[in-house]
């Protein structure tokens, strides 16, 4: 994978006062570095960043983050949802996959990294402490990648160790990348499972066109489990195409050859959506890619979806064949209806508080 | 401001510079002629052997055709002015009295810019304005595909038939899909909301078969819909959108034809609707009717309890 480098970095005044700031600027020699006043950063609850013209990849933004960096994932609307928790420290990604929302959900082009981060971690520190009966599962792979950046940030350095320490906090960093070197050597304590986006090797050359092929990821994700660290896959986006049945049961088969399934924590199956508008910034973006054009209709989120048959069909084969190859490995459904649930799994399995239970044993069983 | 009569004979009728109507015979105004003669002056340009039109195409044009032999005409000389500032006279004589439809605006703006060469940033800032079109580029972008368009779309377009977003949509496709997609528009007729529905399938579903978009108008049951004498043109135009529906949503039209072919096995009154969850996103039903009374009312609810002993009934409740 090409690393992120940026054209220029605006820093924002008061971070040149973190040490966040200066580990990174040292990462990056020779580029170019601008200071920007704390007025020209736009911070909203649905964008971060700093107005035109300077919005783009190729420019990397280091500010303090103002707002909360610890949400519920915005699946707690779901009918059936694992009660996950997102905490952001980068915005945006330089790996431009065809499909992401990022394209439509933060409104600039611009990768931003916070520098206050101390912040962050006493934030979710507090919150933990607040409830010491309840896990914790946490990931940062929502607004960006989790670790696409990490080689200029080092935030994983930080935050492993920290989630190492707090007895009721997991943390998952979900990546397509394979930028594990600063995870090697880390005391995790077990408190970090290490998870991949995957997908059929069609789609990962084609619509991931950035991010490493499948089997480097694979080989990262084993690398990973030398370590000690359990891992997580995540088959999100499904893409419906017309070979998808061969092409997606070969990534099954793949994964349980490349790893030890007695160390995968879990495996989410989540089928493509966007919302609408998404459709026409990926038809003049990515004129040449064909997930436009799949059999997508409203769903009650007011995101497109496959037709519910379609994804039934999806999920009930990709389930059959892990089961084929791991009967422990729990597997889950994300954003979906209670109604699709019950059809891949039966009723029993249709409650949010069993799959809570499931996913938490998952991180709190191989300790 | 110097009148005087020409021989109609010395006029080039032939030359089109300044011509801004997009229609040149009028009825009407033969009509007033015939009756009382020319009123006011047509502007000519004086060239080497005849004279040009500046301003009075259509009354010129009525003139001719009635055969009148000679016109009441103020001559301009073309060393007085350069070519622009004729053709702004033309255009100030046009607004004057009349508003211009789209078609003759895009012919103006047309011709500003490729005739005369005047700049965009010209175009927007004054002849937009001049003619009550919002100074924007992509207002002017939209008058130059307008008047480019296929003729037969511009015929579309000046009878209401097509909408200025449907033009710019077909100036992207290419010459050969135009010309299908031309032939299919003038059998059918189509409100604003369903030319956009039926252009987004016709380029998604040539996205999907790696085809021109006019490649699923050659459908065969759209051919036989496009050519069905017994159907009015807006019913065709629903028909084709129903069939271009199915083929890009071919098992969301399967569902939906599924559900009412069940529906409709359960053999309950028209008065009772049975509606899906939208989409089938969950197997629920929506039982609805109305009753003006206690008696209808038992008829109804009798009548679903039948239906309900149905095992035809299950069925319903298994659309996938």
């Amino acid at each position: 994978m090409d690393p992120y480098v940026p054209e220029r970095i605006l820093v924002q005044e008061e971070s040149w006062q973190d040490d966040i700031t200066s580990g990174i600027l040292e990462r990056l020699p020779g580029i170019e570095i601008r200071t920007v006043k704390s007025s020209d950063i736009r911070c909203t609850e649905q964008s971060v960043g700093i107005e035109a013209p300077l919005q783009d990849r190729n420019t990397l933004i280091l500010m303090r983050y103002p707002g909360n960096f610890l949400k519920r994932c915005q699946g707690s609307g779901a009918d059936i949802c694992c009660n996950y928790y997102i905490v952001s420290c980068v915005w945006n990604c330089h790996l431009e996959c065809t499909y992401c929302v990022l394209q439509s959900y933060l409104s600039g082009g611009a990768l931003v990294a916070c520098t206050n981060f101390d912040d962050l971690l006493k934030e979710v520190e507090r919150t933990l402490k607040r409830s010491p009966q309840k896990i914790f599962r946490i990931g940062t792979g929502e607004l960006s990648d989790s670790l696409a950046l990490d080689p200029i940030t080092g935030f994983s350095r930080r935050l492993v160790p920290f989630f190492a320490g707090l007895p009721n906090g997991y943390l998952e960093l979900k990546t397509k990348s394979d930028c594990i070197a600063n995870l090697e050597g880390l005391d995790h304590r077990g408190h970090t499972v290490v998870s991949w986006s995957v997908n059929s090797k069609r789609v990962c050359f084609s619509e991931e066109y950035k991010s490493p092929p499948l089997k480097e990821r694979l080989e990262a994700a084993l690398q990973c489990q030398k370590w000690g660290y359990k891992v997580g896959f995540h088959f999100d986006p499904i893409i419906h195409y017309a070979d998808w049945e061969s092409e997606y049961r070969e990534t099954v088969r793949d994964i349980f050859r490349s790893v030890d399934p007695a160390g995968v924590a879990w495996i989410s199956l989540g089928a493509l959506r966007f919302p609408p508008h998404l459709i026409d910034v990926v038809k003049k973006r990515f004129p040449d890619s064909k997930i436009p054009y799949g059999e997508f209709v409203p769903g009650h989120h007011g995101k497109l979806r496959y037709f519910r048959p379609i994804r039934e069909e999806i999920y009930g084969k990709m389930v059959s064949w892990i089961r084929k190859e791991d009967l422990q490995v729990p597997v889950y459904l994300c954003m979906e209806s209670f109604t699709v649930w019950e059809r891949c799994f039966g009723r029993q399995f249709c409650d949010a508080s069993v799959l809570c239970e499931q996913l938490d044993k998952a991180v709190l069983g191989r300790q | 401001m110097i009148c005087q009569e020409i021989s109609i004979k010395e006029i080039d009728f032939e030359n089109e510079t300044f011509r801004i109507s997009e229609e040149v015979i009028s009825a009407p105004l033969n009509e007033s002629i015939r009756r009382i003669g020319q009123l006011n002056p047509v502007v000519l340009l004086k060239s080497d052997q005849s004279y040009r039109i500046v301003c009075g195409f259509r009354r010129l044009n009525a003139l001719r055709q009635l055969n009148t032999p000679t016109v009441f005409a103020r001559i301009l000389e073309s060393g007085s002015s350069g070519s622009l500032d004729f053709f702004d006279l033309a255009l100030w004589d046009n607004l004057s009295h009349r508003q211009l439809d789209p078609l003759e605006k895009a012919r103006v703006l047309y011709k500003l810019k490729n005739d005369f060469g005047v700049s965009d940033r010209m175009l927007i800032r004054i002849y937009l304005a001049r003619m009550d079109l919002k100074p924007h580029k992509q207002v002017l972008r939209a008058h130059m595909v307008l008047h480019e368009s296929h003729p037969d779309f511009r015929g579309h377009f000046k009878e209401g038939r097509l909408t200025q977003a449907s033009m710019e949509y077909l100036s992207t496709v290419s010459s050969t899909s135009r010309e299908i997609i031309a032939s299919s528009l003038a059998k059918i007729h189509l409100s604003s909301s369903l030319q956009r529905k039926i252009f987004r399938l016709l380029d998604d579903l040539a996205a999907i078969a790696g085809a021109e978009p006019g490649k699923a108008l050659e459908d065969p049951q759209v051919r036989e819909v496009l050519n069905n004498p017994r159907l009015s043109p807006a019913q065709r135009g629903e028909k084709m959108y129903a069939i271009l529906y199915r083929l890009r949503f071919p098992r969301v039209a399967q569902a939906e034809k599924l559900f009412m072919e069940r529906k409709q096995s359960l053999g309950l009154p028209g008065s009772v609707r049975i509606t899906p969850d939208p989409y089938f996103e969950t197997p629920d039903l929506y039982v609805e009717f109305n009753a003006h009374d206690a008696e209808r009312f038992r008829k109804l609810a009798a009548e679903l309890f039948e239906a309900s002993r149905k095992p035809e009934l299950d069925r319903l409740f298994q659309i996938d």
